[in-house]
């Protein structure tokens, strides 16, 4: 089983090289997890359109299809910067998805890295990654984006890569 | 600073009386008086005129941070977008029109070709779909097709041409998308755009 050190260790080797070769920094964070739309939305909710609506941020189809009060409303309502803040209110706080983005979110405050975003709209079914994802934007390179996250299949284990 | 498509024609006019109803003059004035120009600077928001059916392409592209479209325009195909909420003017209606004595369709025109084709299978009908680019209403009128399915603002062009609306498909309105990623980096710069809107995104 692949561990959390293992991705920061990765993390730290591309982040010095954007510093040191590219000569730039990270601008902006984006973090999710592909299990968080499951423990945030219930089963009956699970359906083709409510899943589209969520994936395109739509904010008044969604109003039709769920409560008014729907953790989902609520977060997407939010600014992207403050909905990981927001996270801890609608999930059980033993949840693994909730400690492990918050681990990461640490771990990126401790290098300095402030920008976070929280993307809840990632579909679990329509991406290579499983598990918890990174998704970087850089400050002067624009076309060059580090991406990173955990993968489960035939193999296991945390991926990362940066387009130049 | 953020950039917004818009779509030229009814919507754009539509968009215009809005923003001096909501006294955002500085807008409506500079878009009023733009002459032909497809891009103009106004109040800090770069904004660019482009056909209705380009919108969402320039959004997708990050070419423009926000557009603002008709809804008969996202449904006809898939963009990797946000498509946010609806904005409260461009309000008009598909409908099926024909002649006033026609009741059976079995060749329908229509510039809507996904809209038209889910209308048509939700009713069990089989239908051949002519499509079209302009003046729909035409087809119908020379005996080319049976109906036609289009956009209805007020009926007059409808009315004018001796067809009548059998039956109103569904509602269209104005919508307000974003870039994916812009969506992000520029937040609080598209937030505040849709706040001097006055539109508020949950009760759209």
């Amino acid at each position: 089983m692949p561990i959390y050190n293992q991705f920061n260790d990765s993390f730290n080797d591309f982040y010095h090289f954007i510093k040191t070769y590219l000569k730039d920094d990270i601008q902006l964070i984006i973090l999710g997890h592909y299990q968080l739309l499951n423990e945030l939305l219930e089963e009956k909710y699970r359906t083709l359109v409510i899943k589209n609506m969520i994936e395109e941020r739509n904010l008044s189809g969604l109003k039709h299809q769920l409560s008014h009060n729907h953790p989902i409303l609520k977060l997407l309502s939010e600014s992207t910067r403050h909905q990981l803040s927001k996270l801890s209110q609608y999930l059980d706080q033993s949840s693994q998805t909730l400690l492990t983005l918050k681990s990461w979110e640490e771990q990126l405050i401790k290098q300095g890295l402030t920008n976070i975003h929280l993307d809840i709209s990632a579909q679990p079914s329509r991406s290579y990654y499983k598990g918890v994802f990174i998704r970087c934007y850089l400050n002067k390179h624009d076309t060059s984006i580090l991406t990173g996250g955990f993968y489960s299949g035939d193999l296991q284990g945390y991926g990362m890569a940066l387009t130049l | 600073m953020i950039r917004v498509a818009l779509a030229k024609g009814r919507l754009l006019e539509s968009f215009i009386n809005y923003l001096e109803a909501e006294q955002l003059f500085l807008l409506s004035n500079g878009l009023k008086h733009r002459q032909r120009q497809l891009l103009v600077t106004i109040d800090g928001i770069d904004f660019i005129i482009v056909k209705g059916s380009d919108v969402p392409i320039y959004v997708e592209q990050g070419i423009a941070d926000i557009g603002i479209v008709g809804s008969d325009i996202l449904n006809e195909n898939k963009y990797n977008i946000n498509n946010l909420c609806d904005l409260p003017f461009g309000h008009c209606h598909f409908s099926l029109a024909a002649k006033p004595v026609t009741n059976d369709y079995k060749k329908i025109a229509t510039s809507y070709v996904q809209t038209t084709s889910r209308y048509f299978k939700n009713k069990g009908i089989d239908i051949e779909i002519v499509k079209l680019s302009g003046s729909i209403e035409l087809a119908c009128i020379v005996g080319m097709v049976d109906g036609i399915i289009d956009i209805v603002q007020t009926g007059t062009t409808l009315k004018a041409n001796g067809l009548v609306e059998k039956e109103k498909i569904t509602d269209i309105s104005a919508r307000l998308i974003t870039n994916r990623t812009q969506y992000f980096k520029k937040g609080e710069e598209i937030e505040s755009f849709i706040n001097m809107l006055g539109v508020q995104m949950i009760n759209a």
